[in-house]
């Protein structure tokens, strides 16, 4: 058992349209919530402002219903979603919104905090399984609770007082979850409500307020970062996840935002498993407590707080019972943008458009430190590409789409029936 | 040719350098087509690597809550007129 809110370290919650909210005042503010959310089992939470979503789910959290985290925000996921949960009900920004009031004086039988059991599933985070189909990944309060506690070790033992994230990455996938939504209310720390994209809206989010901040980001946009030379004042720190960071971006990104950059290694079954600090070291030391044992050729996560062990996709090599190297990343994964799929569950959804008589997704090079991007060959009589990508698009995440994409009549199978990568990628580049 | 005329063809090479498109080639690219979603289907984080380098080349940075970002980033010719009023 433990509070909904813990203010391990001073009582701000966000930083809210550039107004600072305090505990009573998001207390208010999720029982509020409370009263229009009481219907259904299920929430999908669908808010683009971070402390709507953070609000709605607190509010489900202390209602014992299940938030609801869709894969991709695109309407045939969503759909999906909504119809495999039938007592599930969707939350936008504007049911929260009109509840976020400014209250200037904060009536005290509002404020209500929750004692949550360990045991409740709060949440279920989809990801794409291997066969096209999603997979679902449950989390308690408890599991959250203790990744929580373990990443506050690792990075802030000193506290998080004065200290505020903000997020250039969504709050529905595992890292900004457990970021810029779990943290808030596990440690108390404070959240901007934004979504900053560009390297300048960074900078404005920094600007709005005082509190020294930590910078949840990824590879990407800290590669933009390192574009704008000047302005970048107030970071504590910086933590960078999704795709490996490399050792000069971080050195760089180090110089220039004046703040040491962790990395955070994890995943949808697990969350964070282990950290480094990308200037200074190769090897990741994983969060106290955890461990991960070979079994015949896998590797299993021993995660507090998981009953089961947990299979680590990635290539790693351990070292000894805290440190690990990771070699490569698992074949048939993908990680773009904070977003993840699995080429075989790709697949699985490209050849079930009408019209598509065969086809496969693939990764026809290496992306180095560009993005990865992904290429489909795709056997139909009667769809053009474009067809083909718009079907597509109502079902991935933009990200995922393929370019190049290339109509052909057959597939490269070879005599064992598969298709080996060279030949898909001669093929993509022939005429 | 126009300042702008130019630029438009400079952008259109530096998309296709920019984001890898393999498939393209800079005499390809219509101005007036729509970059994001529909036309050449860029998605955001294009619009990220894209915004690097134009900030690059041509020493001004892209804001999200830009009232103009729409119109800027509509196709090739809108975004030559933004760059050709911002550069450095």
């Amino acid at each position: 058992m433990s509070k909904l809110f813990n203010d391990l370290d001073g009582d701000l919650v966000a930083i809210y349209h550039g107004r600072r909210i305090f505990r009573d005042e998001f207390l208010v503010h999720v029982n509020l919530a409370r009263s229009n959310l009481s219907l259904n089992k299920y929430a999908i939470n669908l808010c683009e402002n971070r402390y709507h979503f953070l609000v709605a789910f607190a509010a489900c959290v202390s209602l014992e219903k299940i938030s609801l985290f869709p894969n991709a925000k695109v309407p045939k996921e969503i759909d999906r979603i909504a119809k495999s949960y039938p007592d599930s009900r969707l939350i936008n920004d504007e049911d929260i919104t009109g509840l976020c009031v400014d209250l200037i004086n904060v009536k005290k039988n509002l404020v209500k905090n929750f004692n949550i059991n360990s045991q409740q599933t709060v949440a279920i985070l989809f990801t794409s399984g291997t066969t096209g189909k999603a997979k679902k990944n449950p989390k308690t309060w408890g599991q959250l609770n203790e990744s929580s506690i373990r990443v506050r070790q690792r990075f802030w033992p000193d506290g998080l007082s004065g200290k505020c994230i903000i997020a250039t990455v969504p709050p529905q996938h595992m890292f900004g979850f457990e970021t810029s939504i779990v943290y808030p209310l596990t440690l108390g720390i404070a959240v901007h409500d934004g979504h900053p994209f560009y390297p300048l809206d960074i900078q404005q989010a920094i600007s709005e307020s005082p509190d020294l901040k930590i910078l949840i980001t990824t590879p990407l946009h800290l590669k933009a970062c390192i574009g704008l030379t000047e302005g970048w004042t107030n970071i504590d720190s910086i933590i960078s996840a999704t795709s490996p960071l490399f050792k000069n971006v971080a050195n760089s990104a180090e110089k220039i935002l004046d703040a040491d950059i962790f990395e955070i290694y994890g995943c949808s079954e697990s969350g964070a498993i282990a950290t480094r600090q990308t200037s200074k070291e190769d090897k990741w030391k994983l969060l106290d407590d955890y461990t991960i044992q070979k079994s015949e050729e896998f590797f299993m996560l021993k995660a507090i707080g998981y009953d089961e062990l947990i299979e680590i996709s990635d290539k790693i090599k351990i070292i000894d019972n805290k440190f690990f190297n990771l070699i490569g990343r698992g074949s048939d994964l993908v990680k773009i943008g904070g977003k993840r799929e699995s080429l075989s569950g790709l697949t699985c959804k490209l050849i079930k458009i009408d019209g598509v008589d065969d086809g496969v997704f693939f990764i026809p090079k290496k992306a180095g430190e560009n993005r990865l991007r992904l290429a489909v060959l795709a056997v139909s009589s009667v769809l053009n590409k474009d067809e083909i990508v718009r079907a597509l698009a109502q079902q991935i995440d933009s990200v995922f789409l393929p370019r190049p994409i290339k109509i052909v009549d057959r597939l490269p199978y070879n005599r064992l029936g598969k298709l080996p990568l060279n030949d898909l990628v001669k093929m993509i580049h022939s005429d | 040719m126009s300042i702008e005329k130019s630029i438009e063809n400079e952008i259109t090479e530096l998309i296709v350098e920019t984001l890898n498109l393999e498939d393209v080639s800079p005499s390809d690219i219509d101005f007036d087509e729509p970059l994001f979603y529909d036309g050449l289907g860029l998605d955001s984080i294009d619009s990220l690597e894209l915004s690097m380098a134009l900030s690059a080349k041509y020493g001004f940075q892209l804001k999200s809550d830009d009232p103009n970002n729409k119109e800027i980033f509509s196709s090739v010719r809108s975004l030559a007129k933004h760059v050709a009023q911002n550069k450095a």
